[in-house]
């Protein structure tokens, strides 16, 4: 495609397929960046513990938390103490007992369950297939009423108490957070427009695959809904995203009306929000709950899409995901871990929501 | 001294459609939560700090991989000059955030629920 306004030595369709075709390349460069961004953070974060001690994996009992090594996937949990500061005072380590603390020793546990699911069920190594340590902060700022992953850690807020609770509590929080990690280290998608709305599905894939195989929930019995374990008293019953039907996962005074699409026919094209990132993925949200249902099996839809996050690219519209979920099917019909029919299921599922394929 | 300030964003998605904003105007206020206002403002150096600045806070790494971080716009008037900045919970100065929290907790409050 000619691109009037912006020139490049190489030309972009070439520089989209090395995304496409070096998801090695990508992974390797995407974490010496991280090792780098970790380097610019230690100069800059509070720290208990030396960068020598961090990266040495020593255990340095004088903190009362033992530090996991480089590449061990191990978890480190920090407390922010009502502070807008990362890794203020390490909380727990890897191994360690449970401290007493409801939200370290919750996103402890829940950070475990996420890393055996990669392991168990995806054989990946951690967020980056390398063994990445999972950083986890919670009781980040005063009444924060979020939850966001940054590049390199996840930071988690209590909420206020009222209308929403303590985000580090949320199964399927903590796993769509660690999610958009997976995706950094995979796919890349770009945050913006309908690549952003795919890196937000993905991670709604991955949470409620996660919290229905942890719950024991098949696809019939499971409620579909995202973030309805953090909605304080206030708001109780609601939740923040429904994959079964998008667009009804909320509507009161204080948070509007869910305003997620369930079919091309209504996708949202303005500005806000990147260009509709947390609202046009109810799209492709709907299709894998289509696909799950329809194929029965949530383990094996989370194997599926797995499979394709490998093999997209940052620039990946809905129409690009839909073929490669497909194609991604066809595949692991062949070595057993998909149903015959899947990959008509899927483009189905997709074709069910608008989009071309 | 007039502030407009709007949130949206974060892990939910939330106010993407009507974000969560409150217009303050200091001469509405007392005489002490207009100085507490003004001392937040300029604590802030809000007025001072340049745009790129602000687009450059935080590691350009980090900047670049947030994801369901909270976006705040901060528009203040005052003395005949508009300064408006726009920053998520990664690249927000440090400085800044007394104001934004004190501002949150106004559209808040005046938010039905």
């Amino acid at each position: 495609m000619f691109h009037p306004c912006h020139c490049t030595f190489v030309p972009p369709h070439i520089t989209d397929n090395l995304a496409k075709r070096a998801p090695d390349d990508a992974r390797a460069a995407a974490r010496a960046t991280a090792i780098e961004a970790k380097s610019i953070r230690s100069r800059r974060a509070e720290r208990w513990v030396s960068m020598d001690a961090m990266l040495s994996g020593s255990d340095d009992r004088s903190l009362g938390a033992a530090l996991p090594a480089e590449g061990s996937g191990g978890r480190e949990v920090w407390d922010s103490q009502q502070s807008w500061v990362q890794r203020v005072s390490l909380n727990r380590g890897e191994g360690d007992a449970a401290t007493g603390d409801g939200d370290t020793d919750t996103v402890y546990d829940f950070a475990g369950d996420v890393r055996d699911f990669l392991s168990k069920d995806l054989s990946r190594n951690s967020i980056d297939n390398l063994g990445m340590k999972l950083i986890l902060n919670v009781h980040y700022g005063v009444s924060y009423m979020n939850a966001f992953w940054d590049g390199d850690e996840m930071t988690f807020g209590d909420g206020d108490g009222s209308i929403f609770s303590g985000f580090a509590r949320s199964l399927d929080v903590v796993a769509h957070e660690l999610a958009h990690g997976v995706t950094q280290f995979t796919a890349n998608l770009d945050y913006f427009s309908q690549s952003g709305a795919l890196n937000e599905h993905f991670s709604d894939v991955f949470g409620t695959t996660v919290t229905q195989l942890a719950n024991g929930e098949s696809v019939d019995t499971a409620d579909w809904l995202i973030g309805d374990e953090i909605m304080g008293p206030t708001l109780f019953g609601e939740a923040l995203r429904s994959m079964r039907t998008p667009g009804t996962a909320y509507d009161n005074p204080l948070m509007g009306t869910d305003p997620q699409p369930a079919h091309m026919d209504d996708y949202f094209a303005g500005p806000e929000d990147n260009q509709g990132v947390h609202i046009n993925s109810g799209i492709p949200n709907r299709a894998f709950y289509l696909a799950a249902t329809d194929i029965g099996d949530i383990a094996q839809a989370g194997r599926i899409w797995y499979h394709g996050l490998q093999n997209l690219w940052p620039t990946a519209s809905f129409s690009d995901a839909a073929e490669v979920l497909v194609n991604a099917a066809r595949e692991l019909v062949k070595t057993g871990e998909a149903p015959k029919g899947a990959p008509q299921i899927v483009r189905a599922a997709f074709r069910a929501v608008g989009v071309t394929i | 001294m007039r502030i407009h300030f709007e949130m949206s964003g974060g892990y939910g998605g939330l106010f993407a459609a009507e974000p969560l904003a409150c217009f303050v105007d200091s001469d509405s206020l007392g005489e002490a939560e207009a100085a507490q206002l003004a001392r937040l403002v300029h604590g802030g150096r809000f007025e001072d700090l340049e745009s790129a600045a602000v687009a450059q806070g935080g590691d350009q790494r980090r900047r670049g991989a947030a994801r369901d971080t909270m976006n705040y716009r901060l528009e203040v008037t005052d003395g005949g000059r508009t300064v408006e900045h726009r920053f998520d919970d990664v690249t927000m100065p440090a400085e800044v955030r007394p104001l934004v929290e004190q501002l949150k907790g106004i559209a808040l409050r005046e938010r039905p629920i």
